[in-house]
């Protein structure tokens, strides 16, 4: 299928969506959840599940979508009811993530617990770091301003070209490079100001405080 | 077209537009310009592995100047595989979330409330102009007000259920014809699941057709509070030669 039967398949069933049939209207959630569930992820708080948010998303999407008048609206529209839904979640206790995730860098050290062979223990811990180094870069991407995290965690959903997230943001795909390039340079100097754990010693307070925040884009 | 985010006076701003060039991963890099947004544009791009020639070639001259740029290419590779992978991990547990099946249904019976007032548009106008004006909805061939064939009512008692009696209904009716049918498609107006966790609760309109015979009719409007009210205009048939118009 080449892109243009592909857009064009896609511009059909979004119609159809539209005039609200089901098959449709499930297949184009799947089809674009993954990136929806990036916005979320942007936009909503700490705390806040984004399984919870999304299902209030896709409700919102079966309500709403009768309303809309062109497809070439949807996925910006989309990502507006996503976001909104994730900022709402601030105001609704309900959302607060029921599990508290994980353990501060340095508890259960694998080097101390594993009586493996050296390499496999080397091997897990650098999995292991990377893991924690991840986590920090997703809370610092999530201070920085809307117009850079939300291109740069939707570049992370597998698959989603720059054109692509251009049709959510209604944004050309040069802006959205030029953003992805400049927010991945802010998170390489916020990070660099924490250093990692095995490097320096740890910060003395969480990862996420005192990081200064960049004055909004817009 | 969306406005840059930086400073537009600034050095090396990038353009919005450009050239298009394709790659391997349906990008399309686009003429950059010069300083800090070019080196982070490069820099980018080679992690990526988006790099076309003339990128490589600029950036190998800025690395004779600049050394160091070679590590940030790795450490920027490095950072976006982490983010991609805490990213995926958070989201992952919500690919399972599907559209709300309850919501569904409620979008399906707003459609089909909206085709049914469509459909019975004139004739549910017509019903309610007559029940205004208080005319009885005598049966064409009876003559009787009110109830079918001019015979009592039958206790409720004679019938061992509600359909038993709509069936008696529709056959006396039909006999008296002041009924027509009844329209085999019942329209589903709401639905939820039931409490016992066995199929749904559903509510539904049951139509049935019917005939009758009044003295004259009228145009509806709406007063000054948005209710029904008499226009005062009766309807004029532009009947065609021989015959009534059907509805």
């Amino acid at each position: 299928m080449t892109p243009q039967n592909s857009a064009g398949d896609e511009r059909d069933q979004i119609a159809a969506a539209i005039r609200g049939e089901r098959d449709a209207l499930r297949a184009v959630w799947e089809h674009n959840r993954r990136w929806v569930a990036a916005v979320v992820l942007a936009n909503k708080p700490a705390w806040a599940d984004v399984e919870d948010i999304l299902q209030d998303v896709a409700a919102t999407l079966v309500k709403k979508i009768g309303t809309l008048r062109d497809e070439a609206m949807f996925k910006p529209w989309l990502r507006t009811v996503a976001a909104n839904a994730a900022r709402a979640a601030s105001r609704d206790l309900s959302h607060r993530r029921r599990s508290i995730p994980f353990h501060a860098p340095g508890e259960g050290d694998p080097m101390e617990q594993r009586s493996g062979s050296a390499p496999a223990a080397v091997e897990e811990l650098a999995a292991q770091d990377m893991r924690q180094h991840g986590q920090r870069l997703l809370e610092l991407a999530t201070s920085l301003p809307e117009g850079y995290r939300e291109p740069l965690l939707m570049r992370c959903v597998h698959g989603m070209t720059y054109r692509q997230i251009g049709e959510v943001l209604a944004l050309p795909e040069t802006t959205i490079e030029t953003r992805i390039a400049r927010g991945r340079r802010m998170l390489r100097d916020l990070a660099g100001e924490q250093k990692q754990p095995r490097e320096l010693a740890p910060p003395a307070s969480g990862p996420a405080a005192g990081v200064p925040r960049v004055a909004s884009v817009r | 077209m969306a406005t840059h985010p930086m400073n537009p006076s600034e050095p090396g701003r990038h353009a919005e537009t450009g050239d298009q060039r394709g790659d391997q991963r349906g990008d399309q890099p686009a003429d950059l310009g010069s300083g800090s947004e070019l080196r982070s544009l490069l820099i980018l791009r080679a992690a990526e592995d988006r790099c076309t020639e003339q990128d490589w070639t600029r950036l190998e001259a800025m690395a004779k100047a600049e050394p160091g740029l070679w590590h940030e290419v790795v450490l920027t590779r490095r950072d976006a595989a982490a983010l991609e992978q805490s990213v995926r991990e958070q989201i992952e547990s919500a690919m399972h979330v599907d559209i709300p099946a309850e919501e569904h249904m409620v979008l399906r019976l707003t459609q089909r409330s909206r085709a049914v007032a469509t459909w019975a548009g004139w004739a549910a106008a017509a019903v309610i102009g007559l029940a205004w004006l208080g005319v009885p909805m005598a049966a064409p061939q009876s003559g009787t007000r009110g109830g079918p064939s001019g015979q009592a009512p039958q206790s409720a008692g004679l019938f061992s259920s509600a359909s038993q009696a709509l069936d008696e209904y529709l056959k006396r009716g039909k006999a008296d014809g002041n009924v027509v049918q009844q329209i085999p498609t019942k329209v589903l107006l709401d639905a939820k699941p039931s409490a016992d966790g066995n199929g749904y609760d559903v509510l539904y309109m049951r139509q049935i057709l019917e005939r009758a015979k009044v003295p004259d009719l009228y145009k509806l409007s709406t007063d000054e509070w948005g209710e029904p009210a008499h226009a005062g205009d009766k309807i004029r048939w532009p009947l065609a030669e021989g015959g009534s118009t059907a509805y």
